[in-house]
């Protein structure tokens, strides 16, 4: 169309901006990211009380501070995962389907950063039980099965899994 | 919405007083999080309208949600590029 012709349509008509894409990459969510996250901060909680009455020598304190990072590092993983699922995933027809969802959200933030403050093994895989609920029901919402299967590395405890 | 309409293109709406739209219509409507989108009307369900793009990765009202008709303005009837 000439510009001129343009122009001119656009000074007597409104003219207003529309989208058709939303966020990039489109349909990629997986809560898999959450659970590995979940379970490797399991593992360093594991480590540290293995570790814990060792003899304090520098080795030591380099072990435990790498343990303690890499701790807090999936403890935020997990938690920034979780939040982009249910902020960005999660919507109307499915929060219908699953009540739920808001306040197991919420509650795995609130884990989580315990989790993070304390070194609580109890506290982690009560954790872990709230993401596991949270990917089947990331899963149930896609139409997709899920099973419990235990996960062949350590810490070795059962984990959602979806059936493809 | 490409290959059917591609970023810059423009389009002309139809409010949808005038010509109603219906399945298979490309139509605008304000999404409360997205603002204004352009999808194609898949089907009417008991919620709203489910929308869907034209690639198979579009993203669509499994995402959007459905949408209610009072935030539907109206059809493309007609696109050009500039």
């Amino acid at each position: 169309m000439p510009n001129k012709t343009l122009n001119l349509l656009k000074s007597i008509l409104p003219v207003e901006e529309a989208g058709a894409h939303c966020d990039i990459p489109c349909k990629i969510y997986d809560p898999s990211s959450a659970i590995i996250a979940c379970l490797s901060l399991i593992r360093m909680v594991d480590l540290i009380n293995e570790f814990k009455d060792a003899e304090q020598t520098i080795g030591w304190q380099n072990k435990m501070s790498r343990f303690i990072s890499e701790k807090e590092r999936n403890g935020q993983i997990l938690k920034e995962e979780i939040r982009i699922i249910w902020g960005d995933f999660f919507k109307a027809p499915q929060i219908e389907k699953y009540p739920e969802i808001h306040e197991l959200t919420h509650s795995i933030m609130m884990s989580a950063s315990k989790c993070k403050q304390e070194v609580d093994k109890e506290a982690s895989l009560a954790l872990l039980e709230k993401v596991n609920r949270f990917a089947e029901i990331f899963w149930g919402a896609k139409g997709i099965q899920t099973k419990k299967a235990k996960c062949p590395y350590p810490p070795e405890l059962e984990v959602i899994y979806p059936q493809l | 919405m490409s290959p059917e309409l591609q970023d810059g293109d423009y389009v002309l709406v139809l409010n949808k007083s005038v010509l109603k739209p219906k399945e298979g219509d490309t139509i605008l409507f304000e999404h409360d999080f997205h603002g204004k989108l352009l999808k194609k009307w898949s089907r009417k369900t008991e919620t709203g309208v489910f929308v869907d793009g034209v690639q198979k990765h579009s993203i669509d009202s499994h995402t959007l949600g459905t949408i209610p008709m009072k935030d539907i303005f109206g059809k493309v009837i007609y696109s050009f590029s500039a």
